[in-house]
């Protein structure tokens, strides 16, 4: 369309609408359409008259075929009759003796003929496929549109065309459809809304929208809403302006995408991008380049029906067995064995169909005639080279290929049965051999093999020096047959290429579709899983599987991944909500999360709730810091409603502060309030990479395993990555996690790519303790603390565009008593939870938890003696009494100042 | 004055689509049905008919085509003496056959076609031999 948008120009009238009627200006021709040239417009009326016309037309119409028919048969059944009944035997003579009689009721016989011939001749015409859009020229589409106004227009008058005769009958209807709701509402003009409301009564309509997930009931009431608000006039409506260049503008999507006639679909386009109805449907979620893709498969799956019934036809002449139609075949006993015919299978429509893909099939049959080589289809798994084979398969079924592929065979050789029960020295040589003579000799055979890297090394132990893949070169090199094999690039690259297969293979690259092309693809194959499931697919639901897959699932490719999203999709909605539910964009957001544990469905209420009180949760963990909460909460809550950088991870913060002031303890809270476990962390101590050769261990080495790092966010990329005193890592890993912060994504050893962008890094680091201790004495602010902190402090352990890389540095106070006090109470908590599992109560004493606190303070080393102290005093005295017997089921334990553990029974139960 | 206007051009609109459908629907379809049916519906019945036969004799497994082409080239791969000089019999015989098969599949389509052409002929015949007493075949 952003050709078509400066290549074509509809023009209105000025004067329209001033009421008079015919329009001075216009004579009612309202608007016209500037495109290739030439001048369109929609000349035709519709009013009450005109509608009660021209349904009587129609009417008559079928009543006149129904006279022609009664007629004609009503004439054969009397011939017929009287036949029976005068003429004994039936043959020229007396036929001719029978029909060479004159009376009336030959005479009627006669007319019944004409009759029936006229019949025939109406049937036939209207079978015919009119062409009545004037044919898309790409030459003049791209002279763009002069700048007309609506006098330049009228100058042309003679020129101008009228378009309404390539309104299909069904699209008259809708017209006619609108004047009437217009003309109920008492409505001053025919608008595209009356357009819209008109067409939502007919079934492909009805269809888009259930497609489009929209509900009939919230767009009818929002239809009437905006009908509602329409001006109203005391005469008949008029089709408005806008009206008309709705109807030139579906016109103009005919044209566009060369279809014959105007048809619903460009219709719904048309009336879709009027800014009323856009808006209604905005509302509801549904955008111009939803409405377009939803209406464009509808129109491919008609298309499909069409073009399969086209290679039924086709595939009549393909011969049933295994011959070709010169019978020069022979039979091929051992190729049977070990192997299955393609062309057989997709005779039967065993196969799944191949969408698209027309520019990999130019270049697969350049490659066959080019007689010289044999295409090798290379691409990643997942990515559509078996559908391609299976493509070629139906394709030639159909005869639909290059000479060369004629009326041959494709047989698909299974390397793992061939190998699997090949135990004598030498047999599977034999075998292969074998094959191989069978399919030259036989020469009506093109010779499958997928993943032909299985080839390479494959000999009997003990057998010949050749493998076979060496023996396949060979015989492709004597061009005894056709060849096309699959393989994938990093098997291509390892082995493919280093062996003799090189010279015979042609590389035909197939790489991963585009975001659009994935879903047509998926748009085509949903239908058999509709079919099988008994569900429907919306279209968000296919759209989300492409983008969801796309951005959240990294290890398989497009259109699979999508294809098989869709699969569990259907039949999770099966199973939840039985047969006839609708699949919608949810439920695979819903998959996508179960597969990765990436929340992506929805923000749901609780949710909500949780997000705005992040801070609250995480300070049920972390006493004080809130700075440091404030922006990881912030960060979170902008990564939920996806107004983050989708290129780059969640947040990077880094975490700046004297030991135990909570640092980790926040990674931690963060982990548990977001991740839901604490555990669900990455930690790395960056005390043990502090040189260069541990690299290897992050991100593996070549030839090896992957790296700690790569594997772990490979298996989970919805993780928080913890990087624990950062300073003391060696400056070339540091880099590594520079690439990590800007790109989102890292290359691990073995070239796969992994996604980082669903990572919130947090690296602490507790450089600079002294310059912020010595600030927070001098009562200085935390952000003249940062600031000479990044340009004096940190400058020496990271360089300045790493800093910068940080969302956030974070200074984390030293903690002060009262919130060492929190602490102990925090800390006494989680120990009465404890305490609790085993049914003993916990209960401490104010004087007690300021003992305790005051025991686990040191203003250096922050609530890290805490545990200790608490260890010391409370842990051990409670843990004797436990053994002891002193403390059981039901007790109640009271730490007193002192260490000091009082037991207060509870009665026997 | 100005609704007279309009009422006159929906009258004479209204007017012009009654005698267009009309023209199209009792003169063009019915009274006219033979410039039809031996121009437009000439060409595509004719189209049609080639096409099959083109089918038949290109494409279909019973066309002797293939087995004229292949007339020397030995069956079942089979490239001794013997099998050679077996296979070229059984060719000819079955291209023989085939062609036989051929020319009654292209004399039923022709006839077909004949019998689209000969049809309204006939009938227009028939029918003025009903109100003229035309002369009328007899078969002895």
């Amino acid at each position: 369309m952003t050709q078509a948008s400066q290549s074509y120009r509809i023009i209105t009238c000025p004067t329209c609408t001033t009421g008079v009627e015919p329009c001075p200006g216009c004579q009612n021709r309202r608007a016209a359409l500037w495109v290739m040239g030439r001048f369109f417009v929609w000349d035709k009326h519709v009013d009450r008259w005109h509608i009660a016309e021209e349904r009587l037309q129609r009417g008559m119409h079928l009543a006149l075929n129904a006279l022609l028919l009664t007629i004609g048969l009503g004439g054969l059944g009397v011939l017929v009759w009287r036949l029976s009944v005068d003429a004994p035997t039936v043959d020229t003579s007396s036929v001719l003796g029978f029909l060479g009689q004159r009376s009336l009721a030959h005479l009627g016989i006669a007319i019944s003929f004409v009759a029936d011939l006229i019949i025939i001749s109406r049937f036939i015409k209207a079978r015919q496929n009119r062409t009545l859009v004037v044919p898309r020229d790409s030459d003049l589409l791209a002279v763009p549109a002069p700048d007309l106004s609506w006098p330049d227009v009228l100058h042309q008058q003679a020129r101008f065309e009228n378009v309404s005769r390539a309104f299909l009958d069904v699209t008259e209807r809708a017209i006619e459809g609108a004047w009437m709701f217009a003309e109920r509402f008492h409505h001053k003009e025919v608008e595209p809304l009356h357009l819209f409301a008109a067409l939502f009564a007919l079934h492909d309509t009805q269809v888009v929208f259930g497609r489009l997930g929209v509900s009939s009931k919230s767009l009818s009431d929002r239809v009437t809403r905006a009908l509602a608000r329409l001006e109203t006039a005391d005469h008949p409506p008029r089709v408005g302006v806008a009206c008309t260049s709705t109807l030139l503008r579906a016109y103009l999507e005919a044209l566009l995408v060369s279809k014959p006639v105007v048809d619903i679909p460009e219709l719904i386009v048309a009336v879709g991008s009027d800014a009323v109805v856009a808006e209604i449907l905005a509302d509801l979620a549904v955008d111009d380049t939803k409405l377009r893709n939803v209406v464009a498969w509808i129109s491919m799956s008609q298309g499909r029906t069409r073009s399969y019934q086209k290679w039924r036809r086709q595939a009549r002449f393909r011969s049933k067995g295994g011959m070709n139609r010169a019978f020069t075949a022979i039979a091929t006993p051992m190729l049977d064995q070990f192997s299955h015919d393609l062309t057989q299978l997709a005779r039967t429509g065993s196969l799944n169909h191949c969408i698209g893909r027309d520019q990999q099939f130019e270049e697969l049959f350049r490659v066959f005639e080019s007689g010289r080589a044999n295409p090798l289809l290379v691409g990643l798994p997942g990515v559509g080279k078996s559908s391609i084979v299976d493509g070629l398969a139906y394709r030639m079924v159909a005869d639909d290929v290059p000479t060369v592929l004629q009326d041959k065979r494709l047989v698909s050789l299974s390397v793992a049965s061939l190998a699997g029960n090949a135990g004598r020295q030498g047999e599977l040589e034999q075998r292969f051999t074998i094959i191989l003579n069978e399919v030259a000799r036989s020469g009506n055979i093109v010779l499958f093999i997928d993943n032909i890297q299985n080839l390479m090394g494959l000999t009997t132990e003990g057998g010949s020096k050749l493998d076979l893949a060496e023996m396949l070169a060979q015989s492709l090199g004597h061009q005894n047959f056709l060849c096309i094999a699959t393989t994938n690039p990093a098997d291509e690259h390892r082995y493919v290429e280093q062996s003799s297969l090189q010279s015979v293979l042609q590389r035909v690259p197939v790489n991963e579709v585009d975001t659009n092309g994935a879903i047509q693809i998926v748009e085509g194959k949903v239908g058999p899983v509709e079919y099988k499931e008994g569900v429907l697919f919306s279209y968000d639901a296919i759209e989300k599987a492409v983008t969801l897959s796309q951005r959240y699932i990294h290890d398989r490719y497009l259109p699979e991944k999508a294809v098989s999203l869709t699969e569990e999709a259907a039949v999770y909605v099966r199973k939840t909500r039985g047969k006839g539910g609708l699949v919608t964009g949810e439920d695979v957001g819903a998959i996508v999360s179960e597969r990765t544990s990436i929340p992506v469905t929805q923000v749901t209420e609780a949710e909500t709730e949780k997000l705005l009180h992040l801070e609250d949760k995480i300070h049920e963990r972390v006493v004080g810091q809130d700075e440091a909460v404030k922006a990881v909460s912030s960060a979170l809550r902008r990564a939920r409603a996806e107004l983050r950088d989708a290129k780059r991870p969640i947040a990077n913060f880094l975490f700046l502060g004297p030991t135990g002031v909570g640092k980790t303890e926040l990674a931690k809270a963060v982990a548990e309030v977001y991740f839901g476990n604490e555990k669900s962390m990455i930690r790395l101590d960056m005390s043990e990479y502090q040189v260069q050769s541990s690299l290897g261990r992050l991100i593996g080495t070549p030839g090896g395993d992957g790296g700690f790092l790569t594997e772990a966010v490979r298996k989970n990329p919805f993780t928080l990555l913890l990087l624990d005193e950062l300073e003391k890592a060696h400056p070339d890993i540091l880099n590594v996690f520079l690439q990590v912060m800007d790109d989102g994504r890292l290359t691990d050893s073995t070239g796969r790519t992994i996604d980082f962008t669903n990572v919130i890094l947090i690296a602490t680091s507790n450089a600079g303790t002294s310059t912020i201790q010595a600030g927070i004495l001098a009562n200085e602010t935390l952000e003249n603390i940062k600031q000479r902190l990044v340009s004096q402090e940190l400058a020496k352990y990271f360089r300045p565009e790493f800093l910068n890389r940080f969302d956030g540095i974070i200074v984390f106070k030293p903690l002060d008593f009262e919130q060492v006090i929190a602490i102990t109470k925090l800390m006494l908590g989680q120990l009465g939870g404890i305490l609790k599992e085993k049914g003993v109560h916990l209960r401490v004493s104010d004087a007690a938890v300021m003992e305790l606190a005051q025991k686990g303070f040191d203003p250096q080393f922050g609530a890290r003696p805490l545990r200790r102290a608490l260890q010391e005093h409370v842990d051990n005295a409670l843990a004797n009494a436990l053994l002891t017997g002193q403390l059981a089921r039901r007790d109640i334990a009271v730490l007193e100042p002192g260490g000091v553990v009082r037991v207060e029974k509870a009665k026997e139960v | 004055m100005l609704y007279l206007t309009y009422s006159k051009t929906m009258a004479e609109s209204l007017a012009t689509n009654a005698t267009r459908f009309i023209f199209r629907e009792f003169v063009v379809d019915v009274l006219f049905f033979p410039a039809w049916w031996y121009g437009k519906g000439f060409i595509r019945v004719g189209r049609f008919t080639l096409t099959r036969i083109a089918e038949f004799t290109n494409r279909s497994r019973w066309s002797p085509k293939v087995w004229f082409q292949n007339i020397f080239v030995p069956m079942y791969g089979d490239y001794s003496r013997s099998g050679r000089a077996i296979s070229f019999a059984v060719r000819a015989v079955v291209a023989l056959a085939l062609t036989v098969v051929l020319v009654v599949a292209v004399v039923a389509y022709l006839a077909l076609f004949i019998l689209y052409l000969v049809l309204p002929i006939a009938v227009v015949y028939f029918l003025l031999h009903e109100i003229f007493n035309l002369p009328w075949p007899v078969v002895a």
